[in-house]
């Protein structure tokens, strides 16, 4: 008979069981399927009017090779004409997936820890020899790899679609960097959604507790913009509003819990327009003396430490709590 | 002290203000151990802080000599099993898929995990069950899944809490010569409000009131102590076997059809009162001790008025 000997696994094994879990969920495979059906089905029907219209407008062909960037949300794609708002008004920008990532980041945020303490997975876990500590960074890889895979899919989808529409597109090899850079900037997001699944135990709540904290990131990265039209309606103008469009267009991209799409976005910006290009804020053709690289180092700063210090507070809920 | 397994000392949990443990030493050996003791006493509570799924509050735990509570400590829970009172797991997926995941986070390879798993289902008697969802599984099942991951490797310790509860008739007399089995090769600490299978099993107790140790020690101590030993003599004459055992200070007598009861102060007192029968002529068939932990436990709750309950901190 075999005798008792102490093991413990690999970090690897365990990232490997749980991305296999995640990958195999029929949420994820559904999630994938509509990525990539969505934007491919739409291209399809409206290619038609597409070619004619761009038939009338000779645009030329290095302007319309980003336009699959512009489906991702970049405001400089298509040499600026037509702004991700713009699209999405056309409904172009709404079949990415890419669009909802931060929805999709709460969801299986919630799912994965809430979900497996209401399926008793979680109480068998912890008794195994891994800490809970290691468990829960496991989870936030797992996550992180699944939706940077499925991001990547999306964009995929999406380029493909674009060259459909637009012909031949350029920067394929921003596909993967956007899926990891977006999957990566939404951490904060998920381990904040992690701590209320933690404390409730309840998914569906959690869920709605993780869009709420969402919106709240909006409400904050919003408020520069008081200070904005008070500055106006004051009649200071000049520096003072300047100031305020420039503390919001670093809040869009630094506050932890609706940053990250924005961050990946800016990222888009700064490959299209050059990382020392003077950044714009659509509806606003100012100069604010901010460029891409200043945007990005701030907001990926922002975004690791706060990362780091909502995983630890995580970790140290989740340590103290009995399952 | 050589085959002490497991060493409790001062543990404490609480949750909020409500004590869910006070004080309880513990102190488990190979073999089978009891832990009993009224509900809301602190038996799960404790396990689970064995096990890591509560953390305590105070006190140390000393497991194959090394610091179970200590920062290395859950590098040796795959030495222990564990399985739950209640057999809450709705996963989904199979028990197949359940317990090679299990087995992963133990430490097996992705190829030996598959392995592990059907050698734990085998030894649970579930392996026809390895293709079905868990989700689909009667609570019986599930239970018996439970004891599957608790098998998944073998153990120094198995922690089994309430351990035939949810199981139907046949299950249990598997579960008990399983528990026996597994105790002849390992520690195995028990949980269970059936005293009468805990005493066939267990030859150490550990009793919990209030969240207290009142008791540990070997179950015959505890019922000599407490109660003495019931003994049933099946003899050709009660009503004399009843003057002969009365004559040897035996209290409690009470004759029955082809037999007579008596408590005794030892097991050992046994032995000397079938020779005084037999040297009288009588002729014994045969001798039962009955409700012997039962009435001890019943006799230790009524000197603890009640013993439930954590009660405020």
């Amino acid at each position: 008979m075999e005798q008792p000997r102490a093991r413990t696994p690999s970090a690897a094994a365990l990232l490997a069981l749980e991305a296999r879990r995640l990958l195999g969920k029929k949420s994820y495979i559904v999630l994938v399927a509509l990525g990539v059906a969505a934007p491919l089905l739409v291209s399809l029907l409206i290619r038609g009017p597409v070619h004619k219209l761009l038939q009338q407008a000779h645009l030329p062909h290095q302007v319309l090779s980003t336009a699959w960037l512009a489906f991702l949300g970049s405001s400089r794609a298509l040499g600026g004409l037509l702004n991700a708002g713009a699209f999405s008004a056309l409904g172009l920008a709404a079949v990415s997936l890419t669009s909802y990532s931060w929805i999709i980041a709460v969801v299986f945020a919630a799912l994965i820890v809430a979900g497996d303490i209401v399926e008793g997975r979680l109480q068998l876990l912890v008794v195994r020899p891994v800490t809970r500590r290691r468990l829960l960074a496991v989870k936030i890889a797992a996550l992180t790899v699944s939706l940077a895979l499925l991001f990547t899919v999306s964009a995929a989808a999406v380029y493909v679609s674009a060259t459909i529409l637009f012909g031949s597109q350029a920067k394929p090899w921003l596909m993967p960097v956007y899926g990891a850079v977006l999957a990566a900037a939404l951490i904060p997001l998920e381990a904040a959604t992690m701590i209320i699944a933690l404390k409730l135990r309840r998914s569906g709540v959690t869920m709605l507790l993780g869009i709420l904290l969402y919106i709240v990131g909006s409400m904050i990265s919003a408020l520069p913009m008081v200070q904005f039209i008070r500055s106006l309606g004051a009649g200071a103008g000049g520096e003072a509003a300047k100031q305020a469009l420039r503390a919001m267009m670093y809040l869009n991209v630094a506050e932890p819990l609706h940053g990250g799409p924005n961050l990946a976005k800016t990222l888009l910006d700064a490959v299209i327009a050059g990382l020392h290009a003077q950044a714009t804020m659509p509806g606003f053709n100012i100069n604010l003396g901010v460029n891409y690289a200043m945007l990005l180092a701030v907001g990926a700063a922002s975004l690791a430490a706060a990362s780091l210090v909502l995983y630890a507070v995580a970790s140290l809920v989740f340590s103290r709590q009995t399952l | 002290m050589g085959d002490v397994v497991l060493s409790v000392r001062g543990l404490v949990k609480r949750y909020g203000r409500v004590y869910g443990v006070r004080r309880v030493d513990l102190t488990v050996r190979r073999g089978v151990h009891g832990l009993v003791g009224p509900n809301g006493a602190g038996k799960t509570t404790t396990m689970k802080c064995i096990v890591g799924l509560a953390f305590p509050d105070a006190g140390e735990a000393v497991f194959l000599g090394e610091s179970l509570w200590g920062p290395r400590g859950w590098g040796l829970r795959s030495l222990i099993g564990y399985v739950a009172e209640v057999p809450d797991v709705s996963y989904h997926g199979t028990a197949e898929e359940l317990l090679w995941e299990l087995a992963v986070a133990e430490g097996y390879s992705l190829g030996e995990a598959r392995a592990a798993a059907r050698r734990a289902a085998e030894e649970a008697g579930i392996e026809d069950l390895l293709g079905r969802p868990v989700r689909g599984m009667s609570k019986g099942q599930r239970k018996r899944l439970l004891y599957a991951q608790a098998m998944l490797s073998p153990r120094e310790l198995y922690v089994l809490d309430e351990p035939f509860s949810g199981l139907d008739p046949e299950a249990v007399v598997w579960a008990r010569e399983l528990v026996a089995r597994l105790g002849r090769s390992s520690a195995v600490l028990v949980s269970s409000h059936l005293l009468r299978e805990l005493e066939d099993l267990a030859e150490r107790v550990t009793v919990i009131l209030r969240g207290e140790t009142v008791y540990e020690g070997p179950v015959r101590e505890l019922v000599e102590k407490t109660v003495g030993v019931v003994a049933v003599f099946k003899v050709s004459d009660p009503e004399a076997a009843g003057r002969i055992l009365r004559d040897a200070g035996a209290a409690r007598l009470r004759v029955l059809p082809g037999a007579v009861e008596a408590v005794l102060k030892s097991e050992d007192e046994i032995a000397l009162v079938v020779e005084k029968l037999v040297a009288a002529g009588l002729k014994v068939y045969g001798v039962e001790k009955t409700r012997g932990l039962e009435e001890a436990y019943l006799s230790l709750l009524g000197a603890g008025e009640g013993g439930a309950g954590g009660g405020a901190a």
